[in-house]
């Protein structure tokens, strides 16, 4: 402790470019994990918000709900005494309160659910739906585009026009935005019609997109349906996939080079000492305690490191535009903060090792 | 009072599959009190005999026994505690760690040690080599004899029976140096000790009790 903190005292300049250089190695890695982690919620949180353990989808769908589309006669025969909800899932593009320009453009998902399913969405403002024309919208609506309860959006591609009347937290399935709707408003044939099409709208509901059940008990099904668990699905969401390895693998190799070359640089240093250890050897101190002091020493380095880039991660996150997918999981941090500390620690230990080898022969002429 | 034996002991280096005779066959008694010099042409052996009673290295043959124990069988954690408790080094450039100030120095001999720091002892040492005023400064912003009396300084501060010199007045001006041999003379005198000094220096004879002169690794005592 002594030795360790004294030479940083003296040598504050050497200490403070050390220190500086983990700073901004972690700081590209934390704010690489809050991307990929905002991404990958991005991705995934309407599905999490469902509660359910599997789903299911058409024969052949490839795993890709808006592939599916199931007789509602058939499935719900399928599933009777099961906890499941039946669920419609339409894409489209949208703009609020009739107004086209690209501010007011969003790119939406509609999730449809019967009102009293569990997976009805949870309402933080407002009131859930009643109507046939009302929605419920994702707060990140809110939050980046500015709707308001009272807003109305209109679906690109049918022109059905639903009026906010609530918004639920948030909520987004492949980067878009979720709104919630009935069952029937969401439902492919709904998507496809226009109200000019015929002088009656289509309200008999004949086909769903999928099914999620909320228990883990084995189910047989006699009709072609495929059952894939909730993982195995978020799994299969187009890109999620290749977005989460890329990340991955980026946040790895990172993590990899920089205790590498932090390694090099304690390394560096430490043989740079080798006469002072070989001075404090003849005055008969161990080399156990010397190497105490460079491992003392990586430690402080890496973990003030750490963490000031822990700090400018956050500091960071309240500058970022609310559009910027950046969100910061505090397991996440500490799961890489201690990789980055053993790797640095690891690196260290090549330092000590050249510690121990200094022969206090070599000082003496 | 015996403090060092030498008996038999000699030292072989291999270098390039060449044997090197760096020290031939000697025995010797080195007593409390005794202030002793070294002297010979470089590459005689001197260094390499100091380092042996430090028990930095081991003979290749014979037996060294320093305060009743066997210096020479003794294994490296042994002979560190030993030296760390025991013996004291100065060598002729940097003694002390370049970044601890003097005071400093001190100090870490208490935390390796895992006890006080004897605050009263250290001022007192650096008193009386004239280097108070300079305890809160780097070895570096020191001149070379107040570098030099400031290892003497630490080395002291353990309170060795025996003190360990390689050359320490080389890099002084005679009259540095005559004050650093006169300051040997009175701290091994005055606490019974015994102190081994490699020097060139043919003025600091006058101050040593004995003269041992190594010429091509063979020991012989001139006074
Ligand atoms: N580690 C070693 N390996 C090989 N040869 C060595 C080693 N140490 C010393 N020698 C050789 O042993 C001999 C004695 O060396 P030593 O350092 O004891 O001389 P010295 O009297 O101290 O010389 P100087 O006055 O130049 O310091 C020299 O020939 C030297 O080259
Ligand atoms: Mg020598």
């Amino acid at each position: 402790m002594f030795l360790a903190l004294k030479e940083i005292k003296k040598e504050k300049g050497r200490f403070l470019l050390i220190i500086s250089i983990v700073v901004l190695i972690s700081y590209l890695v934390y704010f690489l994990l809050g991307l990929a982690y905002g991404l990958a919620l991005d991705n995934t949180t309407a599905i999490y918000r469902l509660q359910a353990k599997k789903i299911i989808l058409a024969d052949g769908s490839n795993k890709n709900i808006q592939s599916s589309l199931i007789e509602l006669e058939t499935l719900q025969q399928e599933l009777k005494g099961l906890d499941y909800s039946l669920i419609n899932l339409g894409r489209s593009s949208a703009y609020i309160n009739g107004q086209k320009d690209d501010r007011h453009t969003i790119s939406l998902v509609i999730i449809g659910s019967e009102s009293n399913a569990k997976i009805a969405p949870t309402i933080l403002e407002g009131r859930a739906v009643m109507q046939d024309n009302e929605a419920v919208a994702s707060i990140s609506l809110k939050h980046e585009k500015d709707l308001a309860i009272g807003d109305t959006i209109k679906i690109a591609m049918n022109e059905k026009e639903f009026k906010v009347v609530g918004f639920t937290s948030e909520a987004k399935y492949n980067t878009s935005s979720v709104i919630y709707t009935d069952l029937e408003n969401a439902s492919a044939a709904s998507m496809i019609f226009k109200a000019d099409d015929t002088k009656e709208p289509i309200k008999i509901l004949k086909r769903v997109s999928a099914a999620v059940i909320h228990t883990d008990e084995p189910i047989t099904l006699t009709s072609n349906l495929e059952i894939i668990s909730i993982q195995d699905f978020i799994n299969s969401i187009p890109g999620y996939q290749a977005q989460i390895l890329t990340f991955g693998l980026m946040i790895i190799f990172l993590v990899l080079i920089s205790s590498i070359v932090l390694g090099v640089f304690l390394y560096i240093i430490t043989i740079q000492k080798k006469q002072t250890f070989g001075i404090m050897k003849v005055q008969g101190i161990s080399s156990s305690y010397i190497s105490k002091s460079v491992l003392l020493q990586t430690l402080i380095v890496s973990v003030s490191g750490l963490f000031i880039g822990i700090s400018l991660t956050y500091i960071t996150q309240l500058f970022l535009p609310v559009r910027v997918p950046f969100k910061i999981d505090l397991l996440f941090i500490i799961a890489i903060t201690l990789l980055m500390i053993f790797t640095t620690i690891l690196g260290a230990l090549f330092s000590v090792k050249s510690v121990a080898k200094v022969d206090p022969l070599e000082v003496l002429n | 009072m015996e403090i060092m034996k030498f008996e038999q002991v000699y030292k072989n280096f291999i270098d390039n599959g060449e044997t090197i005779q760096a020290l031939k066959e000697t025995s010797f008694t080195l007593h409390a009190g005794e202030l002793v010099a070294i002297i010979g042409p470089s590459g005689s052996g001197k260094s390499t005999l100091l380092t042996m009673m430090g028990g930095l290295q081991r003979p290749t043959g014979g037996k060294i026994t320093f305060k009743g124990q066997a210096l020479d069988t003794m294994d490296e954690d042994k002979r560190n505690i030993l030296r760390f408790d025991e013996i004291g080094f100065i060598l002729q450039a940097s003694n002390l760690v370049p970044y601890l100030t003097i005071e400093e120095q001190f100090q870490l001999v208490d935390k390796f040690e895992k006890r006080k720091y004897d605050k009263a002892k250290s001022e007192e040492l650096m008193k009386k080599m004239d280097i108070l005023k300079r305890r809160n400064q780097y070895p570096s912003d020191l001149s070379g004899g107040e570098r030099q009396r400031a290892a003497i300084c630490r080395a002291l501060y353990t309170n060795p029976s025996l003190l360990l010199a390689d050359e320490p007045t080389a890099s002084l001006d005679s009259k540095k140096a005559m004050d650093v041999i006169k300051l040997m003379q009175e701290i091994t005198r005055n606490s019974n000790r015994t102190t081994v000094l490699v020097t060139h220096d043919d003025r600091l004879l006058d101050y040593c009790d004995r003269v041992f002169k190594i010429v091509d690794g063979i020991l012989t005592q001139e006074r």
